[in-house]
């Protein structure tokens, strides 16, 4: 039975009341003027010392007793089937226990990528594993292979696929299948769209159009993919590098998987890195977990770079052509969006998301998917958004330029967030959008600026459990299996706990990355805190609530009036009883109380469904070398509650630098004469590095949003939205011409210049078409 | 990586007696040999270790210049209070190479002697003109980071940060060799494929770098080093110049050695000669920066970078020579 209380929602200046139900066991959410010693404080992380000193164990750091190396071999051709493996050779090496292929094991004969996997080998030690690898003898049917999006649309293009699948198909809108006729009614439909936006467009006062192209982006998790598996006495124990410990589990007792295993034990402890590529065991965990049960000893097996990069997951490439009609009062009437993107040879999705965050009048939108002979898309940090927004804010500038009307202006127009438009403000107050800069290419070192826009919706869900336990002797620990890929989830986990009891945060155990306790999320959609703490805080609540009522029982006073603060026994609304903490735990007659939560299931009526965040970038580019620097970020963030300063400034932080790595130096590069990745390492796959970090200022809002007992929004994704389209918003600021491809490097600077200069002699060149 | 076995001779001649077995490799600090035997695209059976050998790891200062021992570590040169005083290109050329940690270990003879970065040649199954095969797939392949000068039989460019400085300074290489001791100017060292595509440097079997001597007589009026790279945490130049005004006090004796563009650092007396102390000297000199370049697809953008590192190079100069 849900209950009704009366809660205030809002932020800054902005509050309202607000009736809501919520679950009927469920703790009022904190409202403005709680007296909260933890929570909105700024808190190290607990493992952060373990982290920086390098005694963390991560999954790559284990080492069970007589554990041995796996390896995986991989194909080298562009696109392959596998014809025969002949194992004999390196099944008599020194060392090796063990040799399983992927024909066998995933009953996949095909190697559509150089870097599937075609085999493994597990033996004493990594160069004997190595050794073994070469001295496999593979026999290959080589096909032609295609993989760049643009060679796979070329008509007569090899066919990445196999059967009937074609290379290039639209995905959304989604092709309906099975139903008769269904199809043409779509495409007719689809027609009528065209033509009635079309229209819309043409009858607008001003029309700009641009084409956009964003690159491959590889994961790069410092920590690569993979597990130490170990079997003992049936069960599997797998130290997995994992950013879903329940989901590594489930897929390695699944009747469906390769694996089977009647019992599984996860153990996540510290992840170094996932960004959304490390929800699934992979074939590297599948392989792990049998070669470990064929050698009959435990198996490390992580990836090494180069198989990381090649095979464990990317962000899709895109092409994105835009056309949008705008009036001179700043109104968007419409949008024709058509775009380009691969998920390589993966399944996963690979659109931009264009035509979210503004209002952008009527939308026509197509998107194709179009296969390639690459390692396949993964989820990555924000799927589909940093691409989306790098278009679409490229053509926010420019329909605002072309109407004459302040960038900043011209979105607020077209924005009815009520969070964004106070964030607006503070960002451009921040980034002193008004200054004077040498800006258009005035000067060999000309400066500009950029602003663009974050959107997110996750205020966490169901399917998450905490245990907390309150010893007799004082002990506090609280229980959940989920994992920490940077969310800071032992820490939050930990000050949410200790907040409810009235305990200082080393007063709290916390138990984190073990599917031996209770359930919790995959770190996906960034909902990891937003559903975790609710349960946390639910079970700290009625642990409290239940040696409240020893107390009462032993003392003769009323259980409801009792709370926890400063660790000592509150009586509410009066202060201290004088009792500390640890006396009221002594009272108990059992060993401890143990409460076990799950959070509800459903986010309560609240102040917002989404999340917003605004960021501007100051860049300085050097027109002599085609250098760019990017100065000054700040990224304008909100999350609802903000439960821990720190650790949610520092997950904008992250976003912001993966973000500017993104719009200047991350890129997937193939050779199109092989098929084969050419920077499959850190060398020339190119990632921020200290020296090119900006200055990062970041503002966080503190939004009581009410959805939850937490209010925590997701936190993760949205800051990486906004940080490459600002950047390149500010780079054309400064260059006084628009950069239209990721990742704007030195080339394509200098090339935009050249171009620039070489237009400057053609005054008849049509504003806002591609240079 | 394949197993090696690793030799430490204790002197020069065990050393070269060594390296003459089958399949042997000279290694100083390994930071480039042991990345190419993990990659498979060198696989020596045996490493003889040069760090053995006494004498190589001194930096003498004398009037005729300074020499550099071939085992001197980058961290070692760049910090050296007489190597900065007398030839501070040298120094900033080093503090733009690799990462304080690779430079707290690589020397001086590895930086010259190390393979181009071409990612071809480090990828195994790519067989071409510098491995012992026929072609250069970078001619039909990405190119971005390949050179645009003397790039027909083989487009890898020469990577060692110091070798456009030591061109410039005309250092002079002293080699071990059977015969006892040989001598070469730097322009003679560093090789294009013309003449062997399978080396960078012209060392003959069983030769190595001893030292290398820095001409008092070449010390710079002043100087400059500019270089253009994507990343400025650790990353390679995509182009770079080198600049010495005024050497030994002669003036319009100057020097502008290309970096990351050709096989082998490429000096250009025309561009020299540009650098008159007149007012157009800059557009003068920069405005020939392309001349005998033969682009490839991606790299033609190579053209207008020399021209804006020209340029800066002579201001900066300049403003240090008035400074």
């Amino acid at each position: 039975m849900p209950k009704e209380i009366q809660i205030k929602v809002g932020f800054g200046d902005q509050f309202r009341d607000l009736t809501v139900r919520i679950q009927d066991d469920d703790v009022k959410p904190w409202q403005p003027g709680d007296r909260l010693s933890l929570i909105g404080q700024s808190t190290p992380r607990v493992d952060a010392v373990a982290k920086v000193t390098g005694t963390a164990n991560y999954s790559y750091d284990q080492k069970p007793k007589g554990m041995i190396y796996g390896k995986i071999l991989r194909s080298p051709h562009g696109n392959a089937d596998i014809v025969s493996i002949d194992i004999d050779k390196a099944k008599k090496m020194p060392g090796v226990r063990a040799i399983l292929t992927t024909p066998e094991i995933f009953e996949d004969e095909s190697a559509r990528y150089a870097g599937a996997e075609v085999a493994a080998v597990a033996a004493d030690t990594e160069m004997q594993a190595e050794a073994a690898l070469r001295a496999i003898e593979v026999e290959y049917d080589i096909k032609p292979h295609c993989v760049t999006v643009e060679d796979a649309r070329k008509e007569g293009a090899p066919q990445v696929g196999r059967g009937e699948q074609v290379n290039v198909a639209r995905i959304s809108p989604r092709q309906r299948r099975g139903r008769r006729g269904s199809n043409s009614d779509m495409d007719e439909r689809l027609a009528r769209q065209e033509a009635a936006v079309g229209k819309v467009i043409q009858d607008s006062d001003v029309v700009v159009e641009g084409e956009f192209s964003t690159q491959v982006q590889t994961h790069a998790p410092l920590e690569t993919h993979g597990s130490v598996c170990s079997w003992e006495d049936g069960r599997l124990i797998c130290w997995a590098s994992s950013q879903a410990t329940f989901g590594f589990r489930n897929e390695l007792t699944s009747n469906w998987g390769g694996v089977r295993a009647k019992s599984c034990q996860i153990l996540s402890e510290y992840v170094g890195g996932g960004f959304g590529s490390k929800f699934s065991a992979g074939r590297e965990g599948v392989l792990g977990a049998l070669l470990a049960k064929e050698a009959g000893v435990p198996v490390h097996l992580l990836l090494d770079r180069s198989g990381e990069q090649l095979s464990a997951g990317n962000r899709p490439d895109s092409v994105q052509q835009m056309k949008m009609g705008v009036n001179k009062d700043g109104v968007i009437q419409g949008t024709r969006i058509r775009s380009w993107g691969t998920p390589g040879t993966g399944t996963g999705g690979a659109g931009a998301h264009n035509d979210g965050i503004y209002n952008i009048g009527e939308v026509d939108k197509i998107e194709y998917g179009v296969r390639t002979n690459t390692g396949g898309a993964e989820a990555h940090r924000a799927p589909g958004w940093p691409q989306g927004a790098f278009a679409l804010e490229q053509m926010m500038d420019m329909a605002a330029d072309e109407i004459g009307m302040d960038r900043v202006e011209f979105r607020k127009k077209n924005d009815e967030h009520p969070i964004r438009k106070v964030e607006y403000d503070i960002a451009k107050d921040r980034i002193k959008w008004n200054r004077s800069l040498t800006r258009n290419g005035g000067a060999e070192t000309c400066q500009g600026l950029g602003i663009a826009s974050n959107l997110w919706f996750s205020a966490g869900g169901g399917g998450a459990s905490a245990l907390v336990r309150i010893t007799k002797d004082g002990q506090v620990e609280v229980r959940n299996g989920a994992q920490d890929i940077g969310t800071g989830t032992r820490t939050v986990m930990g000050m949410v706990v200790a907040e409810e009891l009235g305990l200082e945060m080393n007063q709290v155990a916390t138990r984190i990355g073990n599917t031996d306790d209770p359930q919790g999320p995959a770190s996906g959609g960034s909902t990891t805190i937003g559903t975790v703490t609710p349960a946390a805080r639910l079970a700290a609540y009625h642990a409290k609530k239940e040696l409240m009522e020893i107390v009462a029982d032993r003392k003769g006073w009323d259980a409801s009036e009792l709370d926890l603060k400063d660790q000592e026994v509150w009586r509410i609304g009066e202060g201290s009883t004088g009792m500390t903490f640890e006396s009221a735990c002594a009272l108990m007659d059992d060993d401890a109380i143990e409460v076990l939560k799950g959070r509800p299931r459903r986010n309560y009526e609240g102040f917002s469904d989404t999340n917003a965040g605004v960021q501007a970038a100051h860049v300085e580019v050097n027109q002599a070398t085609g250098a760019v620097k990017v100065l000054k970020v700040v990224a304008v963030a909100d999350a609802g509650k903000i439960l821990n300063p720190l650790t949610s400034e520092s997950q904008v932080r992250g976003g912001v630098i993966q973000g500017v790595s993104f719009a200047l130096f991350e890129r997937r590069i193939m050779d199109r004469q092989k098929g084969r990745m050419l920077n499959d390492d850190f060398e020339n796959y190119k990632i921020l590095g200290s020296m090119d970090c900006p200055e990062i200022d970041v503002v966080l809002l503190d939004v009581y949003n009410g959805k939850s007992n937490t209010q925590v929004m997701g936190l993760g994704e949205p800051p990486i939205v906004a940080t490459a389209a600002a950047v390149a918003n500010a780079v054309s600021d400064a260059l006084g011409v628009r950069m239209y491809d990721l990742p704007i490097t030195p080339k394509k600077v200098l090339e935009a210049i050249a171009k620039r200069d070489a237009a400057k002699e053609v005054p008849a060149q049509k504003k806002g078409e591609r240079l | 990586m394949r197993p090696f076995k690793v030799i430490r001779p204790v002197n020069e001649k065990e050393a070269m007696e060594q390296v003459s077995e089958d399949n042997a490799s000279y290694m100083a600090a390994g930071t480039d040999l042991l990345n190419r035997i993990k990659e498979h695209v060198a696989s020596p059976d045996s490493v003889v270790d040069l760090k053995s050998l006494p004498g190589m790891n001194t930096i003498e200062v004398t009037d005729q210049g300074i020499w550099i021992g071939a085992l001197v570590r980058l961290s070692a040169v760049s910090s050296h209070a007489d190597v900065l005083s007398r030839f501070p290109a040298v120094c900033e050329t080093i503090i733009h190479a690799a990462t304080p940690q690779i430079r707290n270990m690589a020397t001086v003879g590895g930086n010259l002697c190390q393979k181009p970065r071409c990612w071809y040649l480090r990828h195994e199954g790519y067989s071409c003109v510098k491995n012992g095969g026929t072609g250069c797939w970078a001619r039909d392949g990405e190119n971005e980071f390949h050179g645009i000068f003397d790039n027909q039989i083989c487009s890898a460019t020469q990577p060692s940060n110091l070798a456009p400085v030591f061109v410039a300074h005309e250092a002079v290489i002293e080699i071990a060799s059977k015969d006892g001791v040989r001598e070469l100017t730097a322009d003679q060292f560093f090789i294009g494929p013309a003449s062997d595509p399978l080396r960078e440097v012209s060392l003959e079997e069983g030769e190595f770098v001893r030292r290398v001597m820095l001409p008092e007589s070449t010390r710079a009026g002043s100087w400059a080093y500019e270089e253009a790279r994507e990343k400025q945490s650790f990353d390679w130049a995509q182009a770079s110049v080198t600049l010495l005004l005024d050497r030994g006090g002669r003036k319009g004796d100057h020097r502008v050695v290309l970096g990351a563009v050709s096989p082998a650092p490429l000096r250009r007396s025309d561009i020299e000669k540009k650098i008159d102390g007149s007012d157009d000297e800059i557009a003068e000199a920069s405005g020939i920066a392309g001349a005998g370049a033969t682009p490839l697809s991606e790299n033609g953008y190579k053209i207008p970078m020399l021209k804006g590192l020209i340029g800066k190079a002579i201001r900066s100069a300049r403003s240090r020579k008035e400074g």
